[in-house]
């Protein structure tokens, strides 16, 4: 049970872990298939953000293996997978091995809710470490709809023109060169007529 | 690059309003928009935008295009900073979409100093040579001192 | 001077909720509390008795392990003491453990800590720890000098070679209380307790709590003494929160992290020292992403709420009921697995200041009034 948990961006969540030492964060994703999205975009955010190598590592239900996976990483920080088929037992194994896995740099476990679920029953010396769980929010760096929608109106005011008048121009191949045509057409959802241009 | 700047003192937008304000759009065939503050055509204050350590505040839009396994292509931009209670008010790099008349002229890329109407051809430069620009401790800001002919 | 980012940096390092407590005790940011500690008990009770045998209970986070590091460190001021402090689950998984690997881990510490070449001098035969060294390592080459041939002849050799140099060994372990129940750790633990007291060992070690609770308390009763470290009492007329302040600012200056803020983060960690780290951590990170030079009750107060809705994970309609009836009533009654669990997973915080009394985490308690509310 739970009360809902705040969301985050993979961006924002990379800030995070690249600044805060030792600290342990969990991400929770919709399902196993979101698992190795959230977890291939953090490498490569954290790769743009951090001094030192960023680590991803798969647990193959295998706490000790892990352990030793930890131990043989390069200074860094970690991202850490593969909790969908942990028992309990197996987080309680976890557990009790809770000392070979500190470091130095950050470690984000991506997994999804029911994996956190059986984490916070099992292993209580673990999950004393993690400060904070968020939701991940895949789009969390995409233009909300009001966002697009300020942007679209804004360049109508400007121009005098509507959606379909650009549209029409664009395909004629009359379209002004100015920037924001360029980005009325990517609004717009019909950047493949900037090909045209 | 906005973070660092926020951390050495030069932006004074915090870092979680960087977040906030830097967004994407991804159309189809591969062009994509990345936006950073709100569209601002009236130069309203209010409109979501990033602000300098000296008031000077600025957003910018950019459009990308990856085809395939080609580099990312700049398509266009423009960045645009204005200085409150100063003339010129403003200054504008804008990037024009490829074309050939535009390139003909060399005219594609081009900046406005104060006036939609006025543009003047300036080097080609990157996103990041344009941020640089904006967030420099020297350039694109006026002295404490304004010499009386710049009033 | 610094950027701004390397002074929050800083400040982050010194926030490490997970830190090992030898760098924090290197780092000089252990605050000692008003009153006679843990660490002074165990020391100060070693000194009087050098063989007795103590045991050390605490919740997950209570900061046990300084506290048994301190009072090695203690101990080992005075020339005629030899501590030896042990992580056994850095040696072994503990999920396996038996009762002669706990001596062998023992046996290993004691040859690896023990710098017999420097001690040679007080006539200490180094060809023992040779021939323990080879036989721990089952090194078919060596060849053996001493007709040793069980842990137990080792350990009673070892430590006379020792007693030439030091009167009294005291051997530490931690991690026990990690073991899941008492049962567990009793097996373990209550055979070899003879052999070490055979040889005249002091020994210390943490126990799980259930140890505490019900039949199993009786596993307590076979050593000499019990400590209890409780959580920081956090009730108002107490000095808890005065306390945790003064830890807190052991870590970041009042400069940044004011009387206000810091006080708010010392109620809502419970007592619970490494929780307080842990949100004032988060708490020192909203105020850097917010661009603030300073800690304010707003910081806190999201830091708290992230901290408090992980808290409420994993837990089930009949164990969130049990909260509420808590949060209503301070009573708690532990009568099954699933009460134990609650107060090892630190949802539910069990305070002895003069009477013995029960709260939830406080920063869960907003959001089982949320829930409660209709």
């Amino acid at each position: 049970m739970n009360v809902g948990l705040r969301s985050i961006g993979t961006a924002e969540l990379a800030l995070r872990a690249s600044n805060r030492p030792g600290a342990w964060f969990v991400l929770i994703v919709a399902d196993v298939l979101a698992v190795r999205e959230a977890v291939r975009e953090l490498v490569t955010e954290l790769g743009y953000l951090s001094e030192q190598e960023v680590s991803s590592l798969e647990t193959q239900s295998a706490p000790e293996a892990l352990a030793a996976a930890f131990e043989q990483c390069p200074p860094g920080v970690v991202v850490t997978h593969g909790f969908e088929s942990f028992s309990s037992q197996t987080w309680q194994d976890m557990d009790l091995l809770r000392s070979r896995y500190r470091r130095d740099a950050s470690v984000i476990m991506v997994m999804t809710l029911a994996s956190m679920d059986l984490l916070m029953q099992n292993a209580p010396n673990l999950a004393s470490w993690i400060g904070n769980a968020w939701q991940w929010d895949e789009h969390a760096h995409e233009l909300s709809n009001p966002e697009r929608e300020q942007r679209l109106q804004a360049l109508r005011e400007q121009f005098g023109l509507s959606d379909q008048e650009v549209i029409a121009q664009a395909e004629q191949g009359q379209l002004p060169m100015d920037p924001e045509y360029a980005e009325w057409l990517v609004l717009l959802g019909k950047g493949a007529l900037l090909d045209h241009e | 690059m906005l973070i660092d700047a926020h951390n050495h003192g030069l932006l004074k937008t915090s870092i979680a309003r960087i977040h906030q304000l830097l967004k994407l759009e991804q159309a189809a065939a591969g062009y994509a928009e990345i936006t950073g503050g709100a569209r601002n055509f009236k130069r309203l204050r209010e409109l979501p935008h990033f602000e300098r350590d000296d008031g000077a505040w600025f957003d910018f839009a950019i459009t990308v295009a990856q085809k395939g396994r080609q580099p990312l292509e700049l398509v266009a931009y423009d960045f645009e900073i204005r200085f409150d209670g100063k003339n010129p008010a403003f200054v504008r790099f804008d990037l024009n979409k490829p074309g050939h008349q535009n390139e003909a002229e060399g005219v594609r890329s081009h900046l406005h100093p104060g006036a939609d109407d006025l543009s003047v051809p300036s080097p080609f430069m990157s996103p990041g040579e344009i941020l640089t620009l904006l967030l420099h401790e020297r350039f694109l800001r006026w002295p404490d001192k304004v010499r009386a002919t710049s009033a | 001077m610094a950027s701004r980012i390397e002074t929050f940096r800083e400040y982050m390092r010194r926030l490490d909720a997970t830190a090992g407590p030898r760098e924090i005790l290197d780092l000089g940011l252990y605050v000692p509390g008003s009153k006679r500690t843990v660490a002074d008990e165990v020391a100060g009770r070693l000194e009087l008795k050098p063989d007795s045998t103590h045991v050390v209970l605490g919740g997950v986070g209570s900061g046990k392990t300084t506290e048994l590091m301190l009072a090695c460190d203690h101990l080992n001021q005075h020339d005629d003491f030899g501590a030896f402090y042990i992580d056994i689950s850095k040696h072994r998984d503990l999920q396996s453990l038996t009762s002669t690997d706990l001596t062998n881990i023992v046996l290993d510490q004691l040859e690896q800590l023990t710098n017999y070449y420097r001690w040679r001098s007080g006539g200490v035969n180094p060809s023992i720890f040779q021939d323990c060294r080879a036989w721990l390592s089952e090194d078919p080459y060596h060849h053996y000098t001493n007709n040793l041939n069980s842990p137990y002849e080792f350990l009673e050799a070892l430590i006379g070679e020792l007693k030439k140099v030091t009167r009294h060994i005291i051997v530490v372990l931690d991690s026990l209380d990690r073991l899941i129940d008492a049962d567990q750790f009793s097996s373990i633990v209550l055979d070899e307790l003879s052999h070490f007291r055979k040889h005249g060992i002091g020994l210390v070690l943490t126990a799980p709590l259930a140890a505490m609770y019900g039949t199993a308390r009786t596993v307590l009763d076979r050593f000499d003494r019990f400590h209890y470290h409780p959580w920081v009492s956090i009730e108002l007329g107490s000095d808890g929160l005065d306390f945790l302040v003064r830890v807190l600012h052991a870590r970041v200056p009042p400069s940044f992290c004011p009387e206000q803020p810091s006080r708010r983060l010392a109620a809502l960690s419970g007592g619970v020292l490494r929780d307080l780290v842990a949100l004032a951590q988060s708490a020192v990170e909203e105020a850097y992403l917010d661009g603030s030079d300073t800690l304010t009750e707003a910081h806190v107060g999201i830091a708290a709420d992230t901290f408090g809705r992980k808290h409420l994970l994993g837990l089930n309609p009949e164990e969130i009921e049990i909260l509420q009836r808590i949060r209503r009533t301070g009573t708690f009654v532990q009568t099954s697995d699933r009460d134990m669990t609650l107060l090892v997973t630190r949802r539910v915080l069990e305070y002895h200041n003069g009477r013995t009394r029960y709260a939830v985490h406080p920063t869960i308690e907003p959001l089982l009034d949320q829930l409660a509310s209709p």
